[in-house]
C-alpha cells in the first residue's frame, strides 16, 4: 500500500525482492544502493540474525517523472530466503506494491524456485493480494554459472502471466536496474490508474 | 536481456506383558510431561526427541535427586531413568516414585547401561516398580511401540491415513531443506563428505532442519516413513560416490 507524504510531495512505494535463499536479492540491492546517487538515497539498513537477513533502504529516482505532481520514493526490501523464515517474508510483504522475483539459474536450485513462487503466491494471497494483479517481474540471476540451465526452460518453467523477465548476472549488475526499472514501470501505472 | 514469452518462442510447450494404560482424565486434558533422567549424550537427546514428537513436554536431568523432585512437582506422567545416574540410583528413583501415592499416574522406564561392563546393569527380572526396560540402543519404531502401550492415546488425533501426495510433500520439503543447507554451508558439507562426518560437523544445521520439517510435516507421515533422514543419507550416499568415481579417474 502506498503511503502519501503531502509535506514532502512523494508517493511512497515499497518494492520486495523475493526469492530462494542465496539467489542474489541482497546482490541486486546492494548494487541499486552502490550505483544510487548518495543524495538520492537513504541508509542501506541490514536486520540481520546469524543466518535470517533482511536488507533495505529507500530512495528517489530523479528520472521516473512524477505522479500528479508528487514524486515518488522508493523502498525496496529483500526477505530472507530459506525455507526456515516463513514468518520473516509474511511480515515484510504487508503493504508491497511491487514484488520482483528473482531466480536462481542453476539447476540444482530450481526445485527451490518452484517452492519460493509458490510460497510467494500463498503469502500474497494471505496479504489480501493476487500474484495475477500485483506489479510483478522475474529476473533470472546467475547466467554467468556453467551450471544454469537455458533461460528458456527456466521461463517455462516459472513465468506464469507473461511478466516481463530478465536475465541478469547481480554480481556485476548485469540485468539488475533493467529489472528495477520494469517493476517501478508497473508499480507507476498501477498508481496512476489510482 | 528481456525474455520473451513462452508463445512467442519456438520451443514452447512444459515390553512387559501387561502394562497399564496410561488414561487419567486429569491428565489426558493437558500436554502429557517426560522426564528424562541419563547422562548428557546422544541417546538421551535420541529419546527426547521421539518424545517431543509424540507430543511429550520433555525435561531432562543428570541426576536421579533433581529429576525425582521434577516428577513429583511436575507430576510427570512418564519418567526415563537410568539405572545408574549421580546421586541417587535410577532404581531408587523408581521406588521412590512407585512410593509416592500422588505419583500413581506415572510411567517408569528403566535405560539398562549395556555396553559397559564397569556400569550397574539391572537385571531385567526385577523392574523395581518400573512399567518398561529399555537398554542403550534401541530402534525409533520399538520405542514409539513402548510409548504407545504405556500411553495409548499417544498420536490418536493423527491417526488418519496418509495421502500418497502427503509422502511427495514430506520429501520435497526434506530435498528443499537440504538444498538450502549446500547452498548456505557449501565448505562444511564438502569437509563432511570428504571426512565421513557430513552429520557430525552439520549437526546444528540438520537440526535446525529436522525441527522445519517436524513442524511442517504431519506426525502420522513422520511415524510411518523416515523420509527427512533418508534424504540427507541418499545425498551423501550419492556425493560419496561421485568422490569416489572422481578419486578413481572414472567419471566421464
Amino acid at each position: 500500500m502506498t503511503f502519501i507524504n503531502y509535506a514532502a510531495r512523494e508517493i511512497n512505494c515499497k518494492i520486495v525482492y523475493y526469492g530462494p535463499g542465496l539467489c542474489g536479492k541482497t546482490t541486486n540491492l546492494q548494487w541499486i544502493y552502490d550505483k544510487t546517487n548518495p543524495q538520492a538515497k537513504g541508509k542501506l539498513i541490514s536486520l540481520a540474525t546469524e543466518t535470517d537477513r533482511t536488507l533495505f533502504f529507500d530512495f528517489l529516482p530523479l528520472d521516473l517523472g512524477t505522479v500528479r505532481g508528487f514524486k515518488t520514493r522508493f523502498h525496496l526490501y529483500t526477505v530472507p530466503g530459506q525455507v526456515f523464515y516463513d514468518a520473516s517474508r509474511k511480515l515484510i510483504l504487508k503493504g508491497v506494491d511491487g514484488v520482483v522475483f528473482v531466480a536462481d539459474s542453476q539447476e540444482a536450485r530450481m526445485e527451490a524456485n518452484s517452492e519460493s513462487l509458490v510460497n510467494l503466491d500463498k503469502n500474497l494471497k494471505e496479504q489480501g493480494y493476487e500474484l495475477q494483479s500485483v506489479p510483478y517481474v522475474l529476473q533470472f540471476n546467475k547466467r554467468d554459472l556453467p551450471t544454469a540451465i537455458p533461460a528458456d526452460e527456466m521461463y517455462r518453467l516459472l513465468n506464469f502471466k507473461g511478466e516481463p523477465t530478465f536475465e541478469a548476472v547481480a554480481m556485476n549488475g548485469t540485468g539488475v536496474f533493467d529489472t528495477l526499472k520494469a517493476v517501478a514501470k508497473l508499480v507507476l501505472t498501477e498508481l496512476k490508474k489510482k | 536481456m528481456v525474455l520473451k514469452p513462452a508463445s512467442e518462442t519456438a520451443s514452447a510447450t512444459a515390553s512387559t506383558d501387561n502394562p497399564r494404560p496410561h488414561s487419567t482424565p486429569a491428565h489426558t486434558a493437558r500436554r502429557r510431561i517426560a522426564v528424562i533422567a541419563d547422562e548428557p549424550r546422544p541417546f538421551r537427546a535420541f529419546l527426547a526427541e521421539h518424545l517431543r514428537r509424540l507430543g511429550f513436554d520433555v525435561t531432562t536431568f543428570e541426576g536421579g535427586e533433581q529429576a525425582f523432585d521434577f516428577v513429583r512437582r511436575s507430576r510427570a506422567d512418564l519418567a526415563i531413568v537410568n539405572v545408574y545416574l549421580k546421586g541417587r540410583l535410577g532404581v531408587e528413583v523408581t521406588e521412590d516414585i512407585r512410593a509416592d501415592p500422588a505419583l500413581e499416574h506415572t510411567r517408569v522406564i528403566l535405560i539398562g547401561a549395556l555396553f559397559r561392563a564397569n556400569r550397574f546393569r539391572a537385571n531385567p527380572t526385577n523392574l523395581y516398580g518400573a512399567d518398561e526396560y529399555i537398554e542403550e540402543q534401541i530402534p525409533e519404531r520399538e520405542f514409539r511401540q513402548i510409548i504407545r502401550k504405556l500411553f495409548p492415546q499417544v498420536g490418536h488425533t493423527e491417526e488418519l491415513p496418509v495421502e500418497p501426495k502427503e509422502y511427495d510433500e514430506a520429501r520435497r520439503l526434506a530435498r528443499l531443506i537440504l538444498s538450502d543447507i549446500v547452498i548456505y554451508h557449501p565448505a562444511k558439507v564438502e569437509a563432511g563428505i570428504r571426512d565421513d562426518n557430513f552429520f557430525e560437523v552439520l549437526k546444528n544445521e540438520i537440526a535446525e532442519g529436522r525441527d522445519y520439517y517436524d513442524s511442517r510435516v504431519p506426525l502420522r507421515v513422520r511415524q510411518d516413513s523416515e523420509i527427512f533422514s533418508e534424504t540427507l543419507q541418499l545425498f551423501v550416499r550419492m556425493k560419496r560416490e561421485e568422490a569416489g568415481r572422481l578419486m578413481t579417474g572414472t567419471e566421464r
